[in-house]
């Protein structure tokens, strides 16, 4: 099948689901009301409650939830073929995604802006949002172990990137200093930030940088905690914001370089139902396809976003669904491209036949792979050399990386304090020693970090920590459906319209739990214990979740109007 | 009379040289006859000077000296001679009041509180009775220029005026802290405005500008205006030409001790400790044994006042008992007879 | 033509959005300075070691903008790892 069909296909299918569903369960579950003030009127304060027009909001919510996993996810599914796999970006995004991500955003409208997680301890139980803390922060421990193994993965298959990847780090400390510190002009800057990096790009093949895994994760950690502890302005905050511009080009190139490509989707479209994708394991299709594609499908990270941030700058509730849907089904559009890439040019790459993809020894695809059928694609149309172009895939995804392994670690330094806080009451046990070794700073930093890379230098096999990630992230996809969901059923009291909510939401956690107990027998020899015991934490608080969630179905909607 | 020790050449000459206004704190336990010696001391000096003596302690004992009421304002007594004790209570409620006023203002925008419940709080809160004292004495020194040439202050109790005159290096400390807070806050919403333009910050339908620079931040000019003026404070307060701290001891151990630590504490301070002055001294051995020791550890000779019959009280009992000061050999130059 | 400009005007404002993702995070350390800002003067009159309260009810009044955020943050308080989960999301 021609890449062009398939990507028209995409468009088509998303338009329609948007049209069809979306617009069916803004108005029928959560009763959008144009008319209504959301937090950014009501709360205006010309600062930091600013309502925005929506495609600026959608340009930064976009921005927000984009990170490197929509790439990383469906190059490993490929295993099972790409026609699953598309399916799933294509319909598990539109049905289960999409609808997760609008719901959990309009949620948080609703009450004032507050998040998702501050949502699921009031309508359920105070308890729902302590455990919420848990599994996030048990999700970021996993995120910082896949991610480390996914950048170390790429630097060490094309050293270049390593280059490119501290030099863009360089770049952004420089043009941070540069905007924050000397107060240039933003735009100029911008442009500088660019053309540095092209350079920056360009020049690295002259310097690879080639060091074995064992050496990054050790550079990776001490990078993880350091960066966590600079102030914002000097590497976050910069880097940040240059990401984007990464994004736009990425999308950009790509999207019209495979609308006009001449090429074919040779990938096999179906290999079998328990191809070999995870940790060189038959892996059924259902329930262990979430493990792998998260974002791009689903994901639970983007409820905190738009519950944290985007619903304060929503300036009419008739945007949340082109932002909160539309958002989240732009991005399976981009999962949609990174199969299309692979699928056209996936198997030339990785010099690989048909009939070995998903079969018995099969080894997961990394990125590298991606980024030269990107490369190829791109150099069709555009005639930018492949090297190039694969050394700019490659650092996009890296860069996102980066960041994310500098946000996770704030993040858990911070979800950290607020279990310990919440978890430990009794001002006699706060004195302890104990208590306040933990509750410090640099401890609180390093526990997730050094977790995180422990668990990427072990775990040899990248698929399995990757699954683990996924599956961790879909559990707090699970957890903010089912918020929505009771939320749908007993605040908003939409009646059988909530099914759209409901049947995603059990269908999800019979999937994940499911995915979860086959992880933990099938994984037993392949991982490290520690994997294990993280998952089964979190599988057994899943089981108090779905307590919780039929609880608070069965109690009903507040007896007061 | 043995106890009346004529001056020698080692006894510390005042280094009160300086022009202009002159304050000198007179600091002791309770009982150790404080204000008694404060009062001579004035007496002496206002031989030469125009002294005035305000009393802080709120033991009120200092009309009872002169046999004359002092209370509220300052009354002149004698030639060149005044003397007033405050009335702290009225000065903690003008304090207090004057906080409520400005409280008032500044909450007009939200609910309005109860402010009389809060007064009666805060009146109890800590602090509140040193911050009251060093801005009645702030008020005093400023009022006296041009009206008198020497200040002495009767102190109230140590714990409280130590902690009084810890204020200033305190609040200094404090602005620093706080000015430097405030500039990282301006420095942050300047790179806000010139990324994303200038903001309004909008209440209630009202619009406030925010300040992005020290020169239109309104609560940096106050911060440093408040600065300023602690600063002119501090810098009276450690300046041996202007500023002086007279102690009174008993020839007791628990006196000796306390002394110590009052003296440790200001020289902490950075205050010129002047004369040491031991009162109630009865002549045994064991009395000249501790004032030797005492000469060893503050290392300066200690001018010895007797235990006399009965208390000077009176202006005429007060001449007497003020011979035994000495004050002349250590008075300022520029005075009077000498 | 309409959808042309249509797109013209949807990407610029798309890039403004990302564009302004470049001060998110200086704008929530600000929030949090200006919060300290006031608490650091508000707990002198509570007791809690602090500035002499009488600079605390000098500056007060001039205090408008952070005195608001102090009172924001901590109505927001039982849900503060929401904006932060929201900010530093991965």
């Amino acid at each position: 099948m021609p890449t062009w069909v398939v990507i028209v296909i995409a468009l088509a299918i998303y338009v329609a689901v948007y049209v069809l569903y979306g617009r069916k369960v803004a108005r029928d579950v959560v009763k959008v009301d144009p008319t209504r003030q959301t937090p950014a009127h009501r709360f205006y304060d010309g600062v930091d409650y600013v309502p925005g027009k929506w495609p600026v909001v959608f340009g930064h919510h976009f921005a927000s939830i984009a990170g490197a996993a929509p790439i990383v996810g469906p190059i490993i599914a490929l295993a099972w073929g790409w026609l699953p796999c598309i399916l799933w970006v294509w319909l598990g995004n539109a049905f289960i995604g999409a609808v997760h991500d609008f719901l959990a955003l309009m949620a948080s409208v609703r009450y004032d802006g507050k998040s998702i997680q501050w949502t699921s301890g009031e309508v359920m139980r105070p308890r729902v949002s302590f455990i919420f803390s848990i599994f996030v922060y048990l999700t970021l421990i996993l995120v910082v172990a896949a991610f480390a193994n996914v950048l170390a993965g790429i630097f060490i298959a094309t050293p270049p990137v390593a280059t490119a990847s501290l030099l863009f780090i360089a770049v952004a400390v420089l043009i941070g200093y540069l905007i924050y510190w000397k107060k240039l002009n933003l735009t100029a800057m911008s442009v500088l930030g660019v053309a540095l990096m092209i350079a920056a790009i360009a020049g690295s093949f002259q310097i690879p940088l080639a060091l074995t895994k064992n050496i990054w994760m050790v550079i990776f950690f001490v990078y993880i905690v350091v960066a966590a502890a600079l102030p914002v302005t000097i590497l976050l905050q910069p880097r940040d914001y240059l990401n984007a511009y990464l994004l736009i080009a990425f999308l950009v190139l790509g999207g019209i370089a495979f609308l006009g490509v001449q090429a074919s989707m040779t990938w096999p479209a179906f290999t079998s139902f328990s191809a070999t994708v995870i940790g060189g394991q038959p892996s059924p299709f259902w329930p262990a396809v979430p493990l792998v594609i998260a974002c791009g499908a689903l994901s639970g990270f983007h409820a905190l976003v738009g519950s944290g941030t985007t619903s304060k700058m929503l300036d009419s509730e008739a945007h949340a669904l082109k932002i909160g849907y539309g958002g989240m089904l732009t991005e399976g559009f981009l999962s949609t491209l990174v199969i299309v890439a692979v699928g056209a040019f996936g198997l030339s790459v990785a010099g690989v036949t048909a009939s070995a993809v998903g079969a018995a020894g099969w080894k997961a695809l990394g990125i590298p792979v991606f980024s030269q059928s990107y490369a190829i694609g791109v150099n069709a149309v555009f005639g930018i050399s492949v090297a190039f172009g694969a050394v700019f895939a490659s650092l996009t995804v890296a860069a996102f990386v980066l960041t994310t392994l500098d946000t996770t670690n704030r993040l858990a330094r911070f979800a950290w304090s607020d279990i310990l806080t919440r978890g430990v009451r009794s001002e006699e046990a706060r004195k302890k020693p104990v208590f306040r070794f933990f509750t410090n700073n640099w401890v609180a930093s390093v526990i997730p970090a050094g977790l995180g890379i422990y668990l990427a230098t072990v775990s040899g096999v990248f698929s399995a920590l990757w699954a683990a990630f996924g599956g961790a992230n879909q559990m707090l996809a699970a957890i903010a459906l089912i918020t929505s969901s009771v939320w749908a059923v007993n605040v908003m009291r939409a009646g059988r319209a909530c099914l759209v909510a409901l049947i995603p939401a059990f269908l999800l956690w019979v999937t994940v739990a499911a995915a979860y107990v086959w992880y933990l027998f099938t994984m037993a020899g392949i991982v490290n214990p520690l994997t294990l015991v993280i998952m089964g934490i979190m599988l057994i608080l899943s089981f108090y979740l779905l307590y919780e969630f039929i609880r608070a179905l069965r109690k009903g909607p507040a007896k007061t109007a | 009379m043995m106890c009346r020790e004529k001056s020698s050449d080692s006894l510390p000459r005042s280094d009160l040289m300086k022009t202009g206004l002159k304050v000198i704190f007179v600091v002791g336990k309770g009982g150790v006859g404080k204000t008694t010696c404060a009062a001579a001391l004035t007496l002496s000096l206002s031989k030469s000077f125009n002294t005035l003596i305000v009393s802080l302690d709120p033991a009120h004992s200092l009309g009872n000296i002169f046999g004359t009421p002092l209370l509220g304002k300052t009354k002149e007594i004698a030639p060149n001679l005044s003397a007033m004790e405050v009335n702290m209570e009225h000065a903690i409620e003008d304090y207090l009041r004057e906080s409520a006023r400005k409280l008032r203002d500044m909450y007009s925008y939200l609910k309005t509180i109860n402010l009389e419940g809060y007064l009666d709080t805060i009146r109890l809160s800590p602090g509140i009775e040193e911050y009251a004292t060093l801005e009645e004495t702030e008020r005093i020194i400023s009022e006296s220029e041009g009206k008198h040439e020497i200040i002495v202050f009767d102190t109230p109790a140590t714990g409280l005026t130590l902690r009084v005159l810890a204020l200033p290096q305190i609040s200094l400390l404090w602005g620093e802290k706080l000015v430097k807070l405030r500039k990282q806050i301006l420095s942050k919403r300047a790179v806000m405005e010139k990324v994303e333009g200038e903001r309004k910050f909008v209440l209630d339908g009202k619009e406030f500008k925010l300040s992005t620079t020290e020169e239109k931040d309104e609560v940096m000019q106050e911060l440093l205006k408040y600065m300023r003026q602690v600063q002119k404070v501090r810098e009276l307060q450690v300046d041996a030409g202007r500023c002086q701290v007279m102690t009174i001891m008993n020839p007791d151990r628990l006196s000796f001790f306390e002394t110590q630590r009052t003296l440790n504490i200001l020289k902490q301070l950075g205050m010129p400790i002047g004369t040491i002055v031991m009162n109630k001294f009865s002549g045994r051995q064991q009395e000249l044994e501790a004032v030797v020791k005492a000469e060893a550890t503050f290392g300066r000779q200690i001018i010895k006042v007797p235990l006399l019959g009965t208390e000077p009280v009176g202006m005429r009992p007060l001449e007497e008992f003020s011979e035994y000061l000495n004050a002349k050999e250590w008075l300022p130059p520029g005075g009077g007879d000498n | 033509m309409k959808p042309i400009s249509f797109l013209v005007h949807f990407l610029k404002d798309f890039e403004r959005g990302i564009r302004s993702r470049s001060t998110d995070y200086l704008a929530y350390e600000l929030r949090e300075l200006e919060n300290i800002f006031s608490l650091l003067l508000l707990g002198s009159l509570i007791g809690v070691p602090s500035p002499p309260s009488s600079l605390s009810f000098r500056l007060f009044p001039h205090m408008l903008r952070e005195i608001y955020v102090m009172g924001k943050r901590t109505k927001d308080a039982d849900d503060v790892s929401g904006e932060i989960f929201g900010l530093f999301a991965p």
